[in-house]
């Protein structure tokens, strides 16, 4: 439909069908503020009567609901000057309709006939999309909340962990220093040092902040160097080098290399060396390519003797390994000769990054 | 270690009895003479006490009013001289050294490193 505006007549009926039809509530103020016209959605959304309306001043509308003195100041003001409104927040209690959030926007236009200023004055009712946007903050915050209070049972559950860890490692260093039996306290040594290396693990959790992946390479230099604290006296020549490809492992599997890297370095150190003054070398490699991974630890040592406990004779320590690198899905290799001893741990089907 | 360094006097301060009672052990045998407190109460009334203690060992979370920091923090204040080590399973080594620590230590921990550390404290004492 195609309309022509010869006339100000017909500018008027275009304002009053604009008026009459926009969706958003609408009135038309003259000077005074009194309402010249009113939309019908105005009416609808304030269950005003189309009679109520015009000539009534706005902010006596609706049993004075409308008088608010920043709305007063701002509408004056938009007569005096230019001032535009757009997004005049009013959050009040309406007698019909009850509590509503509107967003105001006032524009001044000048009525060429009678040579006064009008305010046209439109209202969007943001009331569900504040209540959404409440809800959504209330959620937040009860989201954030909650994630706060898991990290708080995390760090007390892990403060746990790494303390009882520490009181049994107690008990064990007690016991050990208690017994007479030198071979009784090699044993107790023996599991101070197990403890140590789960308690290792626990401790990077803890100073990572996170629960369930760990990084190897820090972990394993971290564990060795206890180890050789543990270990190593001033008078011996020994010494453990790491070298690790960067990478992370689920914690649980981190346990169990930690505790087969404990095995093997306690193993090396007991028995590679029989001769204290000999400078000895326990080498731990952890090569890493993808998911699969190599482990290898090496010694220059005496290797494997008939005698000695030195993964020879299948002792505790060997039946650790091999349980620990099944539950890894690794295999375990051994070799030994005049130049030391040499076990490796796959994982799956480990290719080395420079071969694949 | 110098005699004179090891006949420090050390108060232990830790509420879980058996590393309360591995970390005397430890310091003993090196030739500390060592005093303990279950808690800082306890360790208020050493302290008030025993006038030649110059190191202290404590742990930071224990029963009562007081944590282990707040001990530090008033050892501080009262007895500048008496040089803290603050052995924790919390990460809080910044909290510990602002609260007047010479030296922290996260648990767990070795017989060897917490000798390595306390024998550092005496060496600068």
């Amino acid at each position: 439909m195609t309309i022509l505006f010869d006339h100000i007549e017909d500018v008027r009926t275009l304002a009053q069908i604009i008026v009459e039809t926009v969706r958003e509530p609408l009135l038309v103020l003259d000077h005074d503020l009194k309402i010249l016209v009113a939309s019908s959605s105005f009416h609808k959304s304030f269950q005003i009567d189309a009679k109520d309306t015009p000539g009534q001043l706005l902010f006596a509308l609706d049993a004075g609901a409308w008088d608010i003195p920043a709305l007063h100041t701002l509408l004056e003001r938009s007569l005096v000057d230019q001032t535009v409104v757009d997004g005049f927040p009013v959050e009040q209690n309406f007698p019909r309709i009850g509590k509503r959030v509107f967003l105001l926007h006032a524009r001044k236009v000048l009525d060429t006939e009678v040579g006064q200023p009008l305010i046209v004055l439109g209202f969007e009712d943001i009331t569900d999309r504040r209540a959404t946007e409440r809800e959504k903050e209330l959620l937040k915050k009860q989201t954030d909340d909650l994630l706060q209070q898991k990290e708080m049972l995390l760090e007390e559950m892990q403060h746990r962990i790494i303390n009882s860890l520490q009181i049994i490692a107690s008990i064990l260093m007690l016991k050990a220093r208690a017994v007479t039996s030198p071979e009784t306290r090699e044993h107790l040594q023996d599991a101070h040092r197990r403890v140590m290396s789960v308690a290792a693990v626990q401790q990077h959790l803890h100073a990572s902040g996170t629960a369930d992946v760990i990084d190897i390479a820090p972990y394993l230099e971290k564990l060795c160097r206890s180890l050789g604290d543990s270990m190593i006296g001033e008078n011996r020549a020994a010494a453990i080098q790491v070298t690790s490809d960067k990478g992370v492992m689920a914690s649980a599997d981190a346990v169990s290399l930690g505790l087969i890297v404990t095995e093997l370095v306690i193993n090396a150190l007991k028995y590679a060396f029989p001769d204290a003054g000999q400078p000895g070398v326990v080498v731990v490699k952890y090569q890493a390519n993808g998911t699969n991974w190599k482990l290898t630890v090496s010694d220059n040592g005496v290797g494997r003797t008939d005698a000695g406990g030195h993964s020879g004779k299948g002792g505790l320590g060997t039946s650790l390994v091999a349980a620990l690198a099944h539950q890894l899905e690794a295999k375990v290799e051994t070799t030994s000769g005049e130049h030391g001893m040499n076990i490796t741990i796959t994982h799956s089907t480990f290719i080395a990054k420079s071969a694949a | 270690m110098t005699n004179a360094q090891t006949s420090q006097t050390v108060l232990v301060v830790e509420d879980e009895v058996f590393i309360r009672m591995s970390t005397v052990a430890t310091l003993e045998d090196a030739g500390y003479s060592v005093l303990e407190a279950r808690n800082s109460a306890d360790a208020l009334q050493v302290l008030a006490g025993h006038d030649e203690i110059s190191l202290i060992v404590t742990d930071v979370q224990m029963p009562g009013g007081m944590d282990g920091l707040g001990l530090v923090a008033q050892v501080q204040r009262e007895h500048p001289v008496i040089r803290a080590l603050v052995v924790s399973a919390h990460a809080c080594a910044k909290e510990a050294f602002k609260a007047g620590a010479a030296a922290f230590l996260p648990k767990p921990f070795l017989a060897q490193s917490i000798l390595r550390a306390v024998n550092d404290m005496a060496k600068a004492a």
